[in-house]
């Protein structure tokens, strides 16, 4: 398992599926993104960083229903696993002491 | 159009939801702000998701499956050239744009090959995984030469739709060839 804290946009997506819950896939992940930093965001952004944590094992990921609005396709729902939370632990504990070192000098 | 250009270039197991997600949300904005501004962000998102999804794609791809890919998108690239030159040829009867046009088709169709080729050669000995696709870009640029220097015998228009003919034959004949040719990593197969 890896050790390495996530990157900034990396923290950026686990965090929307951490919020998101049960309602996490791509449109609400992005747009949940778009809000928190205020810009436009690529999806083709969200599904590698999605499938790079997907490969580490920090999310994990179950196809859902075809419906209508979406023209006949399924959406597919992620959900952080236990090392995704440890990875974003770890990561906020390293942003904390970083944001304390600076502000302490 | 471009539903085609993302289904192409994301990776198959994230192909059903990423179109469908796209397709929600242009309902979504064709509802509240009209089918225009929808049609604009769906091109936008393509613009911004083109380098992000290349880039992954060549990543999670070993370097034999992309020239693989590159071979095969060159050959239905080459095919598609002839046939695009060979009607544009039959369509325009003026004997002084016939000629000129012939030769130049015949050069563009070679150049493709031997940027192709020199692409797949690229792909195939590149240690980094991202290298292949800016090569292959910066290569392209070098089509317009020949071209450019081609526009005061052949006329401006005539040169336009070589370029859009050339662009779209090679980009369709990569995008085929990656599509239906390239075999996955076991890595993609997991996901």
């Amino acid at each position: 398992m890896s050790h390495k804290v996530l990157g900034p946009f990396e923290l950026q997506v686990i965090s929307a599926v951490s919020d998101l819950g049960a309602n996490a896939y791509g449109v609400s992940i992005r747009q949940a993104i778009e809000l928190r930093i205020g810009r436009s965001v690529a999806v083709g952004a969200v599904y590698t960083t999605l499938q790079r944590l997907q490969a580490k094992g920090f999310v994990s990921s179950i196809q859902g229903e075809p419906t209508a609005v979406r023209g006949g396709r399924a959406k597919r729902n992620f959900k952080v696993e236990a090392a995704g939370r440890e990875a974003l632990d770890r990561t906020v504990t390293a942003m904390r002491q970083a944001l304390g070192d600076a502000l302490s000098t | 159009m471009a539903s085609v250009f993302f289904a192409a270039l994301c990776a198959p197991s994230y192909r059903e939801s990423l179109v469908g997600d796209l397709e929600e949300e242009f309902t979504q904005i064709a509802l509240h702000d009209g089918v225009g501004p929808a049609q604009k962000w769906y091109w936008n998102q393509l613009f911004l998701s083109v380098a992000h999804l290349a880039l992954s794609r060549a990543g999670t791809t070993g370097q034999m499956d992309q020239l693989r890919g590159f071979l095969v998108g060159s050959a239905v690239a080459l095919f598609t050239s002839f046939l695009i030159c060979w009607l544009v040829h039959s369509l325009i009867k003026r004997a002084d744009i016939a000629q000129p046009l012939l030769l130049l088709s015949i050069a563009t169709t070679v150049l493709y090959s031997f940027l192709s080729a020199l692409a797949g050669a690229w792909a195939c000995v590149s240690a980094s995984r991202n290298r292949n696709y800016w090569v292959l870009s910066l290569l392209g640029f070098v089509v317009l030469v020949p071209l450019l220097e081609a526009v005061p015998a052949i006329g401006l228009p005539v040169a336009a739709t070589l370029l859009a003919a050339g662009a779209i034959a090679a980009s369709s004949g990569i995008v085929l060839g990656e599509r239906f040719f390239f075999q996955l990593n076991p890595l993609e197969s997991r996901l």
